[in-house]
């Protein structure tokens, strides 16, 4: 079942034909009766989503390296620049004889010429604020330029999509703390370990005690965000109880970095197979801020970017044919300046890269309406956007989510689609 | 020596803003205990009352309590002084510092156990606080610098925190810790380095709306060419005429002469200091640390002219934040952070961690280890950054931790935590007592309404009232996780 891909078509679901969000009646104890009562639900149409921010502004004319601009790229980064493809040790993945993969990506290479992987280049958040905060709030709004918004860009679409349903695992941030995009009506999980999401304390007491705090929180009837979230822990340990997280061995020999950034994705994969709703995942991989020795082919950045290719390498190759329902997509706050600073690093910039990874990707290309790094094509010295990456993200949500109320998501935003994906 | 920022920005980058739903999320359970204007006071200048500060300020009045406050010197403080005596790195001097063995794992945990220490033991709460906010504040990210950490949160943060801002903000400039953390170090004439200029205006003064431009950045930028570090100088401080751009400026609408050295950055320091959109950005950060996520303007307002006229002293400015009508009519509106959590839960139980590792364990739990907030911005301070599905479960699981790991052998904690329950609730007669005892050590005052009816029935098992009589059977099933299922519930949740 797990394979099978879904059709267009929404349909609600019974409790027998789904795993865990319909079987909610017998999960829970009888002293939660608004959990154990829960209303069907409708499932969504298309992929599960799962967005990796890359914070602190990832240098993407390091990441992704537009050697074809020659010159233009050489000379602004003496001592940073990643050499052409074929000219020895350290140099450039080919990607489509203009650009290429910095070496520490090449884990993606596959994956590119699988067809599942495709690169969007001098993308970004047209406003122009350099600070990193703003840029990311932006960023994360949906909303350049506009701050008070108050919701982020997929909570917005879990809001406005034509299914709605009441499992808690719609939406997930994989640490202590829900990112911006996921801010709005729909309450996301923040998880750090899914095989620790479980009560503690005395044994002959603990049942006792859950019972004392959810009458405490009154769960069974929320007053507040407060008594929400926890009927929502009680609801997800209950669940994760029966998909026993300890124990997951990941499919074909995917090997998952060490690390807080491999074991977040290899627990959304988990959560994926495990069918628990799962529709939005968000993780971060901080440490791009590199004002100063970014070095090339070591050091800090090099060693970033290798831990982002091989979690995606390993993501790609655990799910296997779940890919086909899978989309990943990444961004950062913003790029770095093209010319390097006197600090061998890079202060901060504007246009960058974005990655599309999934079975529904277009992927095997570079889609970039490149404006060259020749001086005169400079925005205040940084790589100019040619591409919003709202337009980007839309498509995934219009094309792979199935949502397609984009007025709600990005609102004020004229959508141009690149034909970056294919339809559901 | 780890000088470079391998670590910066490993962490959550997050910067949390205000949900509106938030605003209505105050328990009525919080709002019963703190619409007493003393308990209130407590909450919020301390990491959570003690029954005996409760006693004194009920004592002296609100008044004197915050002048003895503002005046940390006033007040005899030989509990946290004892058992800082086990921490001598935190008094070392820099080059001390830098000759230590296994330096970087001392100091940091150093400065992790002095932190905690302080907030839990020390009679000067209200200072401790403050050298919280201004380190977050003026955030760096303690897991790199540990050395010049120690320095920094010593002899810029602590020596300033209630005292001038332009004082404090001078001193973080010239700290290595921050010129390493924003790179300012290698700032140099030709080849400016942005970092600092930027967050300098961003983060520690202007804000991001005050009005600064590209242009400003880049010029401040300038300025601040050649303050970098030294290690022939005491403090490691150097002005290094060599790096410096001596041609002239322009930035926020000031013109520096060329010509000049280290005046150009103390220079752009001074404009930044009097500039009033820094005024208005700090008493904003003061009040939705110590009022409201969405503070009234009325008093942002009020303060940020007391800020202005007292050039930023900072003792004033609080003076004038605690004793407004806003900061009274404010019960219960702020989410405790995880630390607020935990120290007021240290504080209302009396436990001790023994063991060091169990102690990062559980902050790192919570999602705020002390110190460990990447980014320039320090940790977020509004409900909507910590009101989370695992944050919640974390407090939980650690309020049953630390009440239940001094008497079983409880996920190992029974040697590395210690507590004396028993002792400070004397001897309830009651169930009702009992309730009534726990709630004032937890919540310095006894609970009201259906909370309190919860605990009296989690005690009794369903099967009495608050006459039921109090048996050491009793005692040795429930009193651990009666404090622990306090600390879990709604109402300390809330400040």
């Amino acid at each position: 079942m797990l394979n099978t891909p879904y059709t267009r078509r929404q349909f609600l679901q019974t409790s027998s034909a789904v795993g865990v969000i319909g079987a909610s009646k017998s999960l829970f104890p009888k002293w939660m009766p608004r959990l154990a009562f829960r209303a069907q639900n409708q499932r969504p149409p298309g992929d599960v989503l799962i967005n990796i921010f890359l914070r602190g502004g990832i240098d993407g004319l390091s990441a992704v390296v537009p050697f074809g601009d020659g010159g233009s790229y050489y000379d602004a980064r003496p001592t940073l620049a990643v050499p052409e493809p074929g000219s020895g040790n350290g140099a450039a993945v080919d990607l489509d004889g203009y650009f290429g993969l910095h070496p520490a990506l090449a884990a993606l290479k596959e994956v590119y010429d699988e067809g599942h992987l495709a690169v969007v280049h001098a993308t970004g958040s047209i406003d122009p604020s350099r600070s990193h905060f703003d840029a990311m709030r932006f960023m994360e709004y949906g909303t350049p330029g506009e701050k008070l918004i108050g919701t982020g860009w997929i909570g917005r679409h879990l809001q406005s999509a034509a299914w709605q349903n009441d499992s808690p695992f719609r939406a997930i941030g994989m640490g202590a703390m829900v990112p911006e995009s996921l801010r709005g009506p729909i309450s996301p999980l923040s998880i750090q370990s899914i095989a620790d999401f479980h009560f503690k304390g005395r044994e002959d007491e603990l049942r006792r005690m859950q019972q004392s705090l959810a009458s405490l929180y009154t769960i069974e009837a929320p007053a507040d965000l407060l008594s929400k979230q926890a009927g929502l822990v009680f609801e997800t340990v209950e669940t994760l109880k029966s998909i026993h997280p300890g124990s997951y061995r990941p499919s074909n020999g995917a090997l998952y970095p060490d690390d807080e950034f491999g074991l977040g994705l290899q627990q959304v994969a988990q959560l994926i197979k495990a069918d628990v709703g799962l529709e939005v995942a968000c993780l971060d991989l901080g440490g791009w801020d590199t004002h100063e020795n970014q070095g090339t082919l070591d050091g800090t950045f090099n060693a970033l970017l290798s831990n982002l290719a091989n979690g995606l390498a390993a993501l790609y190759a655990d799910l296997g044919e779940q890919m086909n329902r899978v989309s990943v997509v990444t961004m950062s706050e913003f790029g770095r300046r093209v010319a390097e600073n006197g600090s061998q690093g890079t202060d901060h910039g504007h246009g960058n890269f974005m990655f599309l990874m999934g079975g529904g990707v277009n992927g095997g290309q570079v889609f970039s309406r490149w404006p060259t790094l020749a001086p005169e094509a400079l925005d205040d010295g940084d790589l100019a956007i040619t591409t919003d990456y709202r337009d980007v993200l839309a498509e995934v949500v219009d094309g792979r989510l199935g949502n397609h109320a984009l007025d709600e998501v990005f609102p004020g935003h004229r959508v141009e689609p690149l034909g970056l994906v294919q339809r559901i | 020596m780890a000088l470079s920022r391998r670590d910066l920005f490993l962490g959550n980058f997050l910067q949390a803003t205000t949900a509106t739903e938030l605003d209505t999320a105050v328990t009525t359970a919080a709002q019963a205990i703190t619409t007493d204007p003393i308990l209130h006071f407590l909450q919020r200048i301390s990491y959570g009352p003690r029954p005996d500060e409760v006693t004194r300020a009920r004592q002296i009045g609100l008044e004197a309590y915050l002048e003895e406050q503002l005046n940390p010197d006033w007040l005899d403080d030989a509990a946290a002084d004892e058992r800082l005596r086990n921490l001598p790195i935190l008094n070392m001097d820099r080059h001390t510092l830098h000759r230590l063995s296994n330096g970087e794992y001392r100091t940091h945990r150093a400065l992790i156990e002095g932190m905690l220490t302080r907030a839990v033991y020390s009679q000067r709460q209200l200072l401790e606080r403050m050298v919280e906010f201004w380190a977050d504040h003026f955030n760096i990210s303690g897991d790199a610098y540990t050395q010049d950490m120690i320095v920094y949160q010593r002899e810029v943060i602590r020596a300033n925190a209630l005292g001038s801002f332009r004082d404090l903000l001078v001193a973080t400039a010239k700290s290595p810790a921050m010129l390493y953390y924003l790179d300012n170090y290698i700032n140099v004439a030709g080849a400016p380095n942005e970092n600092y200029a930027r967050e300098v205006m961003e983060l520690h003064t202007l804000g991001v709306d005050g009005g600064y431009t590209e242009d400003d950045v880049k010029e401040v930028a300038r300025a601040f060419t050649g303050w970098t570090v030294h290690n022939g100088t005491r403090t490691g401080f150097y002005f290094d005429p060599g790096s410096h751009d001596y041609d002239p400026k322009q930035l926020l609408g000031h013109s520096l002469p060329g010509g000049r050295g280290l005046e150009d950055g103390l220079h752009v320091l001074n404009i930044l200091t009097e500039h009033p959109a820094t005024a208005r950005f700090v008493c904003t950060k003061l009040c939705v640390r110590f009022v409201s996520d969405t503070p009234p303007a009325s008093l942002v307002d009020r303060l940020t002219a007391v800020f202005q006229q007292s050039h930023g002293d900072i003792k004033t400015v609080l003076r004038a934040l605690f004793l407004s009508d806003e900061f009274f009519n404010s019960t219960g509106q702020k989410f405790k952070r995880p630390l607020d959590f935990f120290i007021g839960a240290l504080r209302a139980t009396g436990t001790q961690i023994k063991d060091w590792w169990r102690l990062e364990q559980m902050v790192y739990e919570l999602g705020q280890p002390p110190y460990g907030w990447s980014p320039p911005n320090g940790y977020p301070d509004v409900a909507g950054a910590w009101l989370n599905t695992g944050g919640l479960l974390a407090r939980w699981n650690i309020a049953m931790a630390l009440t239940h790991g001094a008497y079983e052998d409880f996920y190992g904690d029974s040697y590395s935590l210690a507590a004396n329950l028993h002792e400070r609730i004397g001897q309830p007669a009651t169930v009702g007592e009992l309730v009534d005892a726990v709630a004032e050590q937890i919540f310095g005052a006894p609970l009201v309404g259906e909370a309190r009816a919860d605990f009296v029935a989690y005690v009794t098992d369903d099967a009495g009232d608050d006459g039921t009589a109090v048996s050491p059977h009793t005692l040795a099933r429930k009193l651990a996780s009666l404090y622990g299922l306090m600390l879990a519930s709604p109402a300390f949740q809330w400040r």
